[in-house]
């Protein structure tokens, strides 16, 4: 497969971490200005490409490529200064710093980066001034929209951005997701929320036992019937 | 160009903590020493073999401390490589060390 229209590709992935093969030749694109979502079931490798993926882990073996080149050792660090943002499923804040902390170090790095705008998008407004711990789990995963809506990278990964949410904060969260993918950002992401993912998703990926397959858009997932039959379940509708 | 130092006022935690680990570190290694009957002021600025067992000790707090905070995520995304912020963690370290020798010896 070429990898030219990809913004990140990964390709023939394996991990392993002492004798358990968490990942055994699994592969993720993400184009520019879609959403690429990798579904599947808890403990099937999503987070640990993702992280591979983002500079997070080292690969065992397989290939990663990032705006055409192909990294031999790349780190999240590397990947970043080159265009590459990584969310944690946790959020990106510190606990030890206000938002504003975050928006300003980001800005300190990276220039003006429209943080009003971002910030407005986000609805931190209130938020600025508080400590990040002291925020909700849903406050924090807002907060990093905010920051990754300032940054407009060229690839987002985004772990699990919806888990525990509230409808509101999914569809605040999904909005963000999609607004960057439309400015052209690349975006990655993971989880469980099926209804909510499929609605925001341009891409489908099906993460399994260590691999991945490409399953294509959302209506395609809801008529793959393998998909349906070992991941979404009958009862979906 | 991106500037060598992380941002304020994660530098400034930094700082703070690789002055306490080390301030904790020295201060033990002097009363054991003491403990041993080694003379002043040795006992307080050790053998130069202690250095790099010293910046290493505080290299793993503070960065296990930064990882604990989700700060090395956060100033990775800013591009600050893990190699990047020990290496100032081990400057900051030889700095002490070098003023500790200047004012005790």
């Amino acid at each position: 497969m070429s990898n030219e229209k990809y913004a990140l590709w990964a390709e023939g992935v394996g991990k392993s971490f002492g004798a358990t093969e968490v990942l055994k030749s699994a592969s993720l694109w993400a184009e520019p200005g879609k959403v690429t979502t990798l579904m599947g079931r808890n403990g099937s490798g999503k987070t640990t490409l993702m992280k591979i993926a983002a500079g997070v882990l080292r690969p065992s073996y397989g290939v990663v490529s990032f705006l055409g080149d192909v990294r031999e050792r790349h780190s999240l660090s590397r990947l970043a200064r080159l265009g590459l943002m990584y969310v944690p499923q946790e959020g990106l804040v510190s606990p030890n710093y206000r938002v504003r902390d975050h928006s300003l170090a980001m800005e300190s790095v990276f220039g003006a980066l429209g943080s009003e705008a971002a910030i407005a998008d986000a609805r931190l407004a209130d938020l600025m001034e508080q400590q990040a711990y002291s925020l909700s789990g849903g406050e924090r995963l807002r907060v990093s929209m905010g920051l990754a809506l300032a940054r407009a990278p060229v690839v987002l990964v985004v772990d699990e951005p919806l888990v525990g949410l509230s409808p509101m904060d999914q569809e605040m969260i999904g909005q963000a997701l999609r607004r960057l993918a439309s400015r052209g950002t690349a975006v990655v992401t993971s989880g469980h929320d099926t209804r909510a993912l499929l609605h925001i998703s341009d891409v489908i990926l099906w993460s399994v036992a260590g691999t991945t397959h490409h399953i294509g858009s959302p209506e395609e997932a809801l008529t793959h019937d393998q998909f349906r039959r070992e991941y979404l379940g009958p009862g979906f509708a | 160009m991106r500037h060598p130092l992380p941002p304020r006022p994660f530098l400034d935690t930094i700082a703070m903590r690789v002055a306490l680990v080390w301030s904790l570190l020295r201060v033990a290694a002097a009363v054991g020493s003491a403990g041993m009957e080694v003379p002043f002021p040795e006992a307080l600025t050790g053998s130069l073999t202690t250095v790099p067992l010293i910046v290493v000790l505080v290299i793993f707090a503070v960065c296990i401390e930064m990882g604990r905070r989700a700060e090395l995520v956060f100033l990775a995304n800013l591009g600050y490589s893990f190699s990047h912020i020990a290496a100032l963690i081990a400057v900051q370290c030889l700095v002490f060390e070098a003023v500790l020798r200047l004012a005790v010896v």
